[in-house]
């Protein structure tokens, strides 16, 4: 069953973690016949950086942040806000020289295994009406102007969302979220 | 989901010596008992921001004040599982969890899984600080869900209205009660109708003793149940010994407006 569905996702896996070990160590009753865990939750890591070598300091990635957070550092590569950064890779893309990458980790848990694998750029959204709160704070700031209240939801112009991550991020509820392909 | 698995085995036995009979037996009438369900309300500790709005909203006063130092927490013994607090939490630190057991030939089958509620509507309505009463010390930032608030130690304090969502977090942890924030809370969605069959109703009161806010009234013709302030905990449903009272699900994928 593990072996089909990572077959089916088609990547090794970074890691691969038993997590029977873990919930057994809380439980002071040893003997279980088995315990099985499906959880919908995930286990993300995200990093940016730039590689200064071979960084040309043509600040494209500057202009193209939606959320604004590289700054121009010349004659040094720019800066980037980590605290900020939604992952959405778009100066990744617009890099001339691919000095900008992006570590994007998931871990999920497949038949009582952690599975460690990486992420790649989110391709679809997906948005829980019943964990919203309505606080509007999404709609407020989305550098797009994508998101709209209507008839008591939220609700996406997905011709206009350009799939930053950046409402799910700051989400207090975390009612939006985002997936992505498996690498 | 978590489900376990424990071998029949040992509890048979322990109940056997208990009540000195074979094990077989033992297991013959414990196979007949239906599926065993329990609900729970479980606080995230790490998740909860201090806002108090569960303590707020509980209307059994189930839940402990949460302060700068300790999260919100819920008191089983008061709790009465209606699950406001879970509705109204504006970070998602309540779960509410239901627990099943039951038995599968020789095993004994535990299962854990999250329910998922529907949450109300939490909005910021108006934000005040007192600049003078603050010291900056940065505590609200700390707090804050959005990351709307930025402290400079001992120089300056910073909101950001647009990401503010209203929790009051900040008000509550402050030291020197330097914010006062408003917000607009939504109708609970409860989703449910409750009904009193006044044929079948026997007059015992027992509804009206286990009614943990008083909401059920004795009239001529039996009890009547204020629907408007109901919090559908199904107290009542459950100690009727006639069935008289009901509690239908009803479908609205629609959020109530704020009141």
């Amino acid at each position: 069953m593990l072996l089909s569905k990572i077959k089916k996702d088609g990547f090794m896996p970074l890691e691969i973690i038993s997590t029977e070990d873990i919930i057994k160590g809380h439980f002071k009753d040893k003997n279980l016949n088995s315990i099985d865990l499906t959880l919908d939750e995930k286990i993300i890591k995200k990093r940016i950086g730039i590689d200064n070598e071979k960084c040309i300091t043509c600040n494209v990635c500057v202009e193209v942040c939606p959320l604004k957070i590289i700054s121009s550092n010349i004659p040094s590569s720019p800066k980037i806000n980590h605290k900020k950064c939604v992952y959405c890779f778009s100066c990744v893309e617009t890099c001339p020289v691919k000095a900008i990458s992006i570590k994007y980790l998931i871990g999920r848990i497949v038949k009582n295994y952690l599975i460690v694998n990486s992420h790649g750029k989110n391709e679809e959204l997906i948005y829980n009406n019943k964990k919203c709160i309505m606080c509007l704070a999404c709609k407020k700031n989305c550098p797009f102007g994508v998101i709209y209240e209507s008839e008591g939801r939220i609700k996406f112009d997905m011709k206009k969302c350009t799939l930053c991550g950046y409402c799910g991020y700051l989400c207090p509820p975390n009612a939006i979220d985002f997936k992505g392909p498996i690498k | 989901m978590i489900t376990i698995k424990k071998p029949i085995k040992d509890i048979l036995s322990s109940i056997s010596q208990e009540l000195s009979l074979e094990s077989e037996e033992v297991y013959n009438i414990i196979k007949e008992i239906n599926k065993m369900s329990e609900k729970y309300i479980h606080i995230t500790p790490k998740k909860c921001i201090r806002c108090g709005l569960c303590y707020d909203e509980c209307p059994v006063d189930a839940i402990s004040k949460p302060t700068m130092r300790n999260p919100a927490e819920i008191i089983p013994d008061k709790c009465v599982n209606c699950e406001i607090c879970a509705k109204t939490c504006p970070v998602d630190a309540i779960i509410v969890l239901n627990g099943k057991a039951f038995i599968e030939g020789k095993e004994i089958i535990y299962q854990l899984r999250e329910v998922e509620v529907d949450h109300r509507t939490v909005r910021l309505k108006n934000y005040n600080i007192d600049l003078e009463k603050c010291v900056k010390c940065g505590v609200c930032g700390r707090f804050c869900p959005t990351g709307a608030i930025t402290v400079e130690r001992k120089k300056s304090f910073n909101v950001d209205l647009n990401l503010c969502i209203g929790c009051r977090a900040c008000e509550r942890v402050c030291p020197r009660k330097a914010i006062k924030v408003e917000n607009e809370l939504g109708k609970i969605p409860f989703n449910k109708e409750i009904t009193v069959d006044n044929d079948k109703c026997v007059k015992c009161l027992v509804c009206i003793s286990e009614c943990p806010i008083n909401i059920i009234k004795e009239i001529d013709i039996g009890v009547e149940i204020d629907k408007e302030s109901c919090i559908f905990c199904g107290k009542c449903k459950k100690v009727c010994p006639v069935h008289a009272i009901k509690i239908k699900k009803i479908n609205n994928n629609f959020k109530e407006g704020i009141l």
